[in-house]
């Protein structure tokens, strides 16, 4: 009886430990993947700001001033924030 | 015999397996290892190039190349559609796809298309064809196109620097790759394994530079404009701080952009601002000037005879643009006069001339940190003809680089120090540590303190009423020098060619900024004072108020407008408290303009929406005056 209980846990603890080995190799696989796809976002994100920023970019925003009939003058004060 | 043969044969077999577990079984297992394991390379991402306020200039996005392995099973099949989708992807045909593939060098590896964008590879990726392989890598992106190109440069397909900061830099940009150790599997897969060893990679330093890219942009919009409207082949301008030599903007025209710099010609590629030499004509001035001031040749008000504008020295005749007569030193400069500087500079020995050329930081690299810079030419006074120092008393026989005519007066400006120019500020790693900080550096003492401030007066003087009045900026004071040099052709002087210049400095009593403009082959007219003086008064105009100090000052000086406002709302012409500095007054009904002013008068930041009349405001009236007001205009 006492044989058979110390195969069993022997048996219990080896599939433990070859469970946790499965898990432990799934976890690095899930964080290279994860770390993948941060790097592809960050490399999206960067792309699209970069649209952005050329899109709102301040030699864009001076034609367009200068289309809508603005005219360059000396700025007295402090930048004024428009939305 | 046999039967006792044959009970070996077990024992053999299992000695065999004794041996192979016990003595090889380690190198064998290694060996198995080794085959199911590799490294792979974990490339660095490059690091970004900031402007001084933190906006990307130049930054990393995803890009793929496109290969094929035509021997993979299943590729026969699909290869029809497979070409015509390619090709209406990437705008190349699909025979000449064909033809590629046919004409491979390996047999299992063809490149057919680099730089797939990521819209691209999400198409390519849903085709689920056999044999494609999608290889992705960096991809450098300008995210202003031309703006500061010549000052960013680019880099060639593999991601290295081959112009500008992206060259000089390129060993703090481009960081070191990483490697990490991968099991395959049967069907080639990588994948991770726990207790591989890892290298992560050492990603590249970012780039925060001096220039502003406001300013910048403001300046290149306005030197493209002076180039167009006077029919000028090029034009380069240049501004900095004089006081410490940081580049505030750098900017040619024609110029290009960096994100296809095989589109454009190496003329637009060159950063004439620290790669062409050019005879400077009278901006040189200032050299001759401080000697003459500083050896005591001369004070600024001694009078000077310039006689009827003409003068013979050697049997070569040099002239002034009209007679001047006799003259105090302060306007030989301010008129520019050519008779009176090379009459004073006669009585300088061409050593001293030298010497204060060679201070002034004229015939060497000023070091900025951009490539390519050259040096100048500066003649030992040993190879001088017997014209040469009167010639180049007025800024002919030597020739400069625009960084260098603008570092020499950056000297007058800071009170006599020859700056080192320099266009990053720091260096940061990806996550923004601070790694190293450039900390300004003069290179010697040019000019005594006393010698700069006698000189000032007629530098500013010559903005005020002398040549460069067009350079003059109400409520600015502004200093500065015009420049008009003939190119050589021919072996002569051309009128037709012509180098316009202007540089200058503003506020003249405790400068900011110091900004040249040079303008070459104008057509309208070649004079500095009319080509290049207003191309720095617009700049200057525009960029005095992005300068608190500056902006201070201007404000003090700011013409008084009275603000009329519809009479249809009366509460317009309400007074506002002359002073109130603890509570918030009823703005609505004010004009926009009149609210806003007062405010900034007392320090508050100013948030409006919309323009006109004020029909909103946050905090309401009576509140104590806060640090933030939000103001809604009705337009």
């Amino acid at each position: 009886m006492r044989i058979a209980l110390i195969i069993v846990g022997l048996a219990a603890a080896f599939t433990l430990y070859v469970g946790h080995v499965h898990a432990t190799q799934q976890l690095l696989s899930d964080l290279q993947d994860a770390r993948s796809a941060n790097q592809t976002l960050h490399l999206k994100h960067n792309r699209l700001k970069g649209a952005f920023d050329r899109k709102t970019g301040p030699s864009v925003i001076y034609e367009r001033a200068r289309a809508l009939g603005l005219r360059e003058s000396v700025s007295y004060g402090p930048t004024i924030t428009v939305e | 015999m046999v039967l006792s043969l044959l009970s070996i044969v077990p024992v053999v077999v299992v000695g065999q397996i004794l041996w192979i577990v016990l003595v090889d079984g380690g190198m064998l297992q290694e060996r198995g290892r080794e085959q199911a394991r590799s490294t792979v390379e974990v490339p660095a991402m490059r690091g970004a190039i900031l402007d001084r306020s933190g906006r990307a200039l130049a930054i990393n996005t995803a890009t793929y190349d496109l290969a094929l392995d035509p021997t993979v099973d299943g590729f026969a099949k699909n290869a029809a559609a497979f070409y015509d989708d390619v090709a209406a992807l990437t705008g190349r045909s699909a025979a000449a796809l064909r033809r590629t593939v046919r004409t491979r060098h390996s047999r299992q590896y063809v490149m057919l298309h680099r730089g797939l964008s990521e819209q691209q590879h999400e198409v390519v990726q849903r085709w689920d064809v056999p044999g494609l392989i999608l290889t992705p890598r960096f991809d450098r992106r300008y995210n202003y196109g031309t703006t500061a190109a010549h000052v960013l440069g680019h880099v060639d397909a593999d991601g290295q620097g081959l112009a500008g900061l992206e060259l000089v830099y390129g060993e703090h940009l481009t960081g070191t790759p990483g490697h990490r150790a991968v099991k395959r599997d049967r069907s080639g897969r990588i994948k991770a394994f726990v207790g591989g060893s890892v290298d992560e990679p050492e990603h590249g330093d970012n780039l925060v530079l001096t220039i502003d890219l406001v300013r910048q942009a403001a300046l290149e919009d306005e030197l493209r404009r002076g180039v167009k409207k006077t029919g000028a082949s090029w034009g380069t301008a240049v501004a900095m701080d004089p006081n410490t030599g940081a580049v505030l903007a750098m900017a040619n025209v024609p110029t290009y952009d960096p994100n296809r710099p095989g589109s454009f010609s190496s003329d637009a590629r060159r950063n004439r601002a620290i790669t062409d030499r050019f005879e400077p004509g009278s901006t040189f001035k200032l050299v001759s000037a401080a000697a003459a001031i500083e050896q005591d040749v001369v004070e600024m008000a001694d009078t000077v005879d310039t006689g009827d504008g003409w003068v013979v020295f050697h049997g070569h005749t040099m002239k002034d643009v009209h007679a001047y007569g006799e003259i105090p030193f302060r306007e030989v400069i301010a008129k520019s006069s050519n008779v009176g500087m090379a009459k004073t500079a006669a009585q300088l020995e061409p050593g001293t001339l030298y010497q204060y050329a060679r201070n002034l930081g004229f015939g060497q690299p000023t070091w900025i940190d951009l490539p390519g810079e050259v040096d100048g030419t500066l003649k030992r006074p040993s190879s001088w003809s017997q014209t040469t120092l009167t010639s180049m008393s007025i800024g002919y026989e030597v020739a400069v680089t625009p960084l260098q005519l603008l570092a020499a007066y950056s000297t007058l400006a800071n009170g006599g120090l020859l700056v080192k120019p320099y266009v990053v500020e720091r260096r940061e790693s990806m996550t923004g540590a601070p790694l190293w900080h450039n900390e300004p550096d003069s290179i010697r003492r040019a000019l005594r303190p006393e010698t700069a401030r006698t000189l000032l007066p007629a530098f500013e003087h010559a903005v005020n009423e002398g040549t460069a009045t067009a350079a003059r900026v109400e409520g600015l004071r502004v200093a500065g020098k015009t420049g008009t040099a003939l190119k050589v052709s021919g072996g002569g002087y051309s009128r037709e060619h012509g180098r316009a210049s202007f540089v200058g400095f503003f506020p003249a009593d405790d400068p900011s900024v110091a900004l040249l403009v040079v303008v070459g082959d104008p057509k309208t007219n070649l004079y500095g004072g009319a080509v290049a003086a207003p191309i720095f008064r617009r700049i200057a105009r525009r960029w005095a108020g992005t300068f608190p100090t500056v902006r201070r000052r201007l404000a003090d000086t700011r013409p008084v407008v009275t603000p009329t406002a519809p009479a249809s709302l009366p509460v317009a012409r309400a007074p506002l408290p002359a002073d109130s500095t603890e509570t918030l007054p009823n703005l609505t009904g004010l004009s926009t303009r009149r609210a806003v002013h007062w405010l900034q008068a007392r320090g508050v930041e100013v948030q409006l929406r919309g323009a006109g009349t004020v029909t909103a405001q946050t905090p309401a009236a009576g509140a104590p005056l806060p640090a933030r007001v939000t103001l809604t205009g009705t337009d």
